[in-house]
C-alpha cells in the first residue's frame, strides 16, 4: 500500500480557495434568488393578489371542495411529457 | 417487455420492474444505502431490480417515472404568487434544487443509470391508483389515493375496470389530508415523512379533546368527505415549517421540541388528529361508494398507512372488500408507474395480481454461510424443520428475541417475515424489553403481531385477510387491567397477548399463509404447537432510525449492536453468548439520525 505524502503547497491552496469559492457561491446564490424573488415573483404576485391562485377562500354552504380530475385517457405521446 | 419504474427526488424512493406485466422485482433505495427515506435516484435499488431479471439497463424498454416535474414545478411557481413576500425562505431553498436536478429529470436518470432509452411520466396520483388498483385481486374496484402532495391532487377518487383506470374527482393542495397529519406530526414534535406512524400509535393514549376545535378552525369538512384547510393556521404553503404562530396560539402550547416528555395535551392532540383523519377517510369512502355502486375499494398515499383508519373503513365502510398495496407510500409509486405503462399506456391485459409482498433480494445458505465464516461468527446450521422447531423453542422456552432473516425481503414500510425481529407476545416484558433494549425507540410504541391466517379469528375481531399490517382490529377476550402507560399506571385494556394488544385493546394483524411465506408460517406453526398460541410479536429487523436490513452483514450488525439474543438467517442459527466483541470504529448510534 502506498502512503500519502502531504499535499503540495499548491494542492492545498486550490482546495482552500475551493472552500472560499463556495461560500463566495452561496452569497451570490442568495442574492440572485432573493432578486428573482423580488423583481420576477414580486411583480407578477402584485397584478394576480386579487386572485384566489389557492382556493384558500372557504367554501359556501352547500359547496364541495372536490374538482373534477383530468379524464383524458392517457396515451404514448403524453405519458412522454413532463408536464 | 421490461419496464422499470423510478419514484425520486422527495422521500422513500424505489424501484420496481416489471417482465411481460409480471413483477421480477420490487425494493427501496434506502435498504441498500441504509439512509433512512433515502430520496435519492435509486441506482442500487435498480442495479438489484437488473440483476434479478437478469438482465442489463440496455434490455429496458421503459423506463417510468411517477410524477410529472413540470406540472410540479407549476405548483410551486403559483404557490409563490399566492404567498409573496412570505415564501422568500422557501424559495431560497427549493428553487436551486429544481434548477439543478428536478426540472432535468431525463438527463439525471441519464447520468445515474446510464439509461438511454424511451422515459415515460405518469402523474403522481395516477401511479398512486396504478399501484393500488392494478396488482389488486379485483377486476374492477373503487380507487381512493390519499397522501401529502402530488403535482396539485392531494386525494383522488377513482374507478378502475380491467387494464384501465380513471380518476374521476380530485381534491388540490393545499388542502390535503396528508399535509394536515404531517403538520400535526410536526406540531408534536416528530418528524415529517417519517414519524407520522408514532402519531397514530400515540393515539390510543390519549382522549380526541379538540376534534371540534379541530374541525371548527382548520378543516372545513363536508358530507362528501371533500374539505378546505384554513391555511391562516399553516405554514407549509410558504415557510419551511408545517405550522405556523397562530396553530401554536390557537392549542395554547408551541411546539414539542423533539425527543421531549409528552404530556396529557400531546395525547390528546394526536388522538383528536387521528379521530378527524378517520372522520374524513370515512366520509369520502361512503361518497365513493355512492358514486360508484362497485363492492372493493383499493387505496394507495400514505394516508393509506394509517392501518387504524384502514380498519375503521373495512369495518364501517361501505365497500365488502378492500386491498392496500403493501408499499401504499411514494415509493409504491415506482410499481405504479410502471404499471401504468404497462396497462394503462401501452394497453397490456392484466394477469399479474400480488399476492405476497417478498420482492427484494434474498441469500442462499451458502451465501450465508461464506459470510459467516468470513466474519468468524460461530453458527449452528440445521435442516429446515429443526431450525424451525429450536427458533420456536428459543422463543418460548428461554422468551428469547430473535432477528428473524429468511427468503426474499419485504417490499413496502413494514417487516413481514423476511426481516423481523420476533418475540413471545404472551409475555408482556417483551414490549418494554424490545422498544428499549433493542429497538432502542420511545417506549409508548405498540408492537404488531403476526398470526396464523387460519386462527386469526380466535384472537382477533378479524374476517378477512391482513397480509401486510395495514388492518388494525380488536384483540380478543379484553380483560381492563393497571397498565403502565406513559402518563403512569392507568387502566386500560389487555389481553392474553399483553406484548402486542395497544392500550386500547387493539393490534396491527399480520395474517400469515403458507403460500405467502413458508418459513414463517411454519414458525408460526411450530410455537403454536409448542405453546397453543399462534401469535408472535413481529416488529421490522433494525433500530431506530435504521432503515430495515437487506443483507446478512446488515443483520449481523443490527443483531450485534442491540440485545437480541438470537439470529437466524437461512438455516443458520447464532447464540450471543457465542459471539465474538464486535469492534467498531465509530458509534453506530450516530450513524442513524433519530426518526
Amino acid at each position: 500500500m502506498i502512503e500519502a505524502g502531504p499535499k503540495p503547497f499548491y494542492r492545498r491552496l486550490y482546495e482552500g480557495w475551493l472552500v472560499i469559492a463556495g461560500h463566495f457561491g452561496e452569497v451570490q446564490t442568495t442574492v440572485i434568488l432573493f432578486f428573482s424573488y423580488v423583481f420576477a415573483i414580486g411583480p407578477a404576485a402584485l397584478v394576480m393578489r386579487r386572485k384566489d391562485l389557492l382556493h384558500k377562500k372557504g367554501l359556501g354552504a352547500g359547496d364541495t371542495a372536490w374538482n373534477d380530475a383530468d379524464s383524458t385517457m392517457p396515451d404514448l405521446e403524453r405519458a412522454k411529457r413532463l408536464f | 417487455m421490461n419496464i422499470l419504474g423510478i419514484s425520486c427526488f422527495y422521500h422513500d424512493s424505489a424501484a420496481a420492474l416489471l417482465r411481460d406485466g409480471d413483477l421480477v422485482a420490487a425494493a427501496h433505495e434506502e435498504r441498500f444505502t441504509r439512509k433512512r427515506h433515502d430520496p435519492d435516484v435509486p441506482k442500487r435499488a435498480v442495479e438489484y431490480c437488473l440483476a434479478e431479471a437478469g438482465i442489463e439497463m440496455e434490455d429496458v424498454d421503459y423506463l417510468v417515472f411517477y410524477d410529472k416535474p413540470f406540472v410540479k414545478f407549476e405548483r410551486l411557481l403559483v404557490t409563490y404568487l399566492a404567498t409573496f413576500p412570505r415564501s422568500l425562505p422557501s424559495f431560497s431553498k427549493a428553487i436551486p434544487v429544481w434548477l439543478k436536478e428536478k426540472l432535468w429529470v431525463p438527463k439525471v436518470l441519464e447520468q445515474h443509470l446510464g439509461y438511454k432509452g424511451e422515459l415515460l411520466f405518469a402523474e403522481h396520483h395516477q401511479s398512486h391508483a396504478a399501484s393500488a388498483f392494478l396488482p389488486s385481486p379485483y377486476e374492477e374496484a373503487a380507487i381512493l389515493t390519499l397522501d401529502g402532495v402530488g403535482e396539485w391532487a392531494t386525494a383522488t377518487q377513482g374507478v378502475g375496470r380491467g387494464n384501465k383506470l380513471e380518476l374521476l374527482r380530485e381534491i388540490r393542495f393545499p388542502h390535503s389530508l396528508g399535509l394536515l397529519y404531517s403538520a400535526f406530526t410536526y406540531y408534536l414534535g416528530f418528524k415529517v415523512n417519517s414519524a407520522e406512524y408514532k402519531v397514530m400509535g400515540a393515539a390510543p393514549y390519549g382522549t380526541p379533546r379538540y376534534y371540534d376545535k379541530i374541525l371548527e378552525h382548520l378543516v372545513d369538512l363536508r358530507e362528501d368527505g371533500s374539505f378546505k384547510l384554513n391555511m391562516k393556521y399553516f405554514a407549509y404553503d410558504y415557510g419551511l415549517t408545517m405550522t405556523n404562530d397562530a396553530f401554536a396560539k390557537l392549542f395554547g402550547h408551541p411546539v414539542r421540541d423533539a425527543e421531549s416528555k409528552m404530556d396529557e395535551f400531546h395525547w390528546d392532540m394526536a388522538a383528536s388528529v387521528q379521530k378527524v383523519t378517520e372522520e374524513i377517510v370515512l366520509r369520502i369512502v361512503r361518497d365513493l361508494h355512492k358514486r360508484t355502486g362497485l363492492e372493493n375499494l383499493v387505496m394507495a398515499g400514505g394516508v393509506a398507512l394509517n392501518c387504524v383508519a384502514n380498519g375503521r373503513v373495512v369495518r364501517e365502510g361501505p365497500f365488502e372488500n378492500l386491498w392496500v398495496q403493501p408499499a401504499a407510500g411514494d415509493a409504491g409509486g415506482a410499481l405504479g408507474a410502471a404499471m401504468f405503462a404497462h396497462h394503462c399506456v401501452l394497453d397490456q391485459p392484466r394477469k399479474f395480481r400480488m399476492d405476497h409482498a417478498y420482492w427484494g433480494p434474498a441469500f442462499s445458505d451458502a451465501e450465508i454461510r461464506a459470510f459467516l465464516d468470513a466474519r468468524k461468527a460461530p453458527y449452528k446450521t440445521y435442516g429446515r424443520d429443526e431450525m424451525l422447531r429450536e427458533t420456536a423453542r428459543r422463543l418460548d422456552a428461554e422468551q428469547a428475541v430473535v432477528g428473524w432473516f429468511q427468503g426474499r425481503m419485504e417490499w413496502g414500510p413494514r417487516s413481514l417475515g423476511a426481516r423481523s425481529i420476533l418475540a413471545d407476545s404472551r409475555n408482556k416484558e417483551n414490549w418494554v424489553r424490545v422498544n428499549k433494549k433493542i429497538k432502542f425507540r420511545e417506549s409508548f410504541r405498540p408492537f404488531a403481531p403476526a398470526v396464523l391466517r387460519e386462527k386469526a379469528a380466535d384472537w382477533f375481531d378479524l374476517d378477512r385477510e391482513s397480509p401486510y399490517m395495514l388492518l388494525v382490529c380488536q384483540v380478543k377476550s379484553l380483560i381492563e387491567q393497571d397498565v403502565e402507560t406513559p402518563n403512569g399506571v392507568q387502566k386500560r385494556l389487555t389481553s392474553s397477548l399483553p406484548a402486542i394488544t395497544h392500550v386500547d385493546g387493539s393490534a396491527r394483524v399480520q395474517t400469515v399463509t403458507r403460500a405467502q411465506h413458508a418459513e414463517f408460517y411454519d414458525l408460526l406453526q411450530a410455537f403454536d404447537q409448542r405453546t397453543g398460541c399462534p401469535v408472535l410479536i413481529n416488529t421490522s429487523f433494525n433500530v431506530r432510525g435504521e432503515p430495515i436490513v437487506c443483507t446478512p452483514e446488515d443483520a449481523y450488525l443490527c443483531f450485534m449492536r442491540t440485545n437480541m439474543d438470537v439470529l437466524v438467517l437461512g438455516n443458520q442459527i447464532l447464540d450471543k453468548k457465542d459471539q465474538p466483541q464486535l469492534v467498531e470504529d465509530f458509534d453506530w448510534r450516530e450513524r442513524y439520525a433519530l426518526d
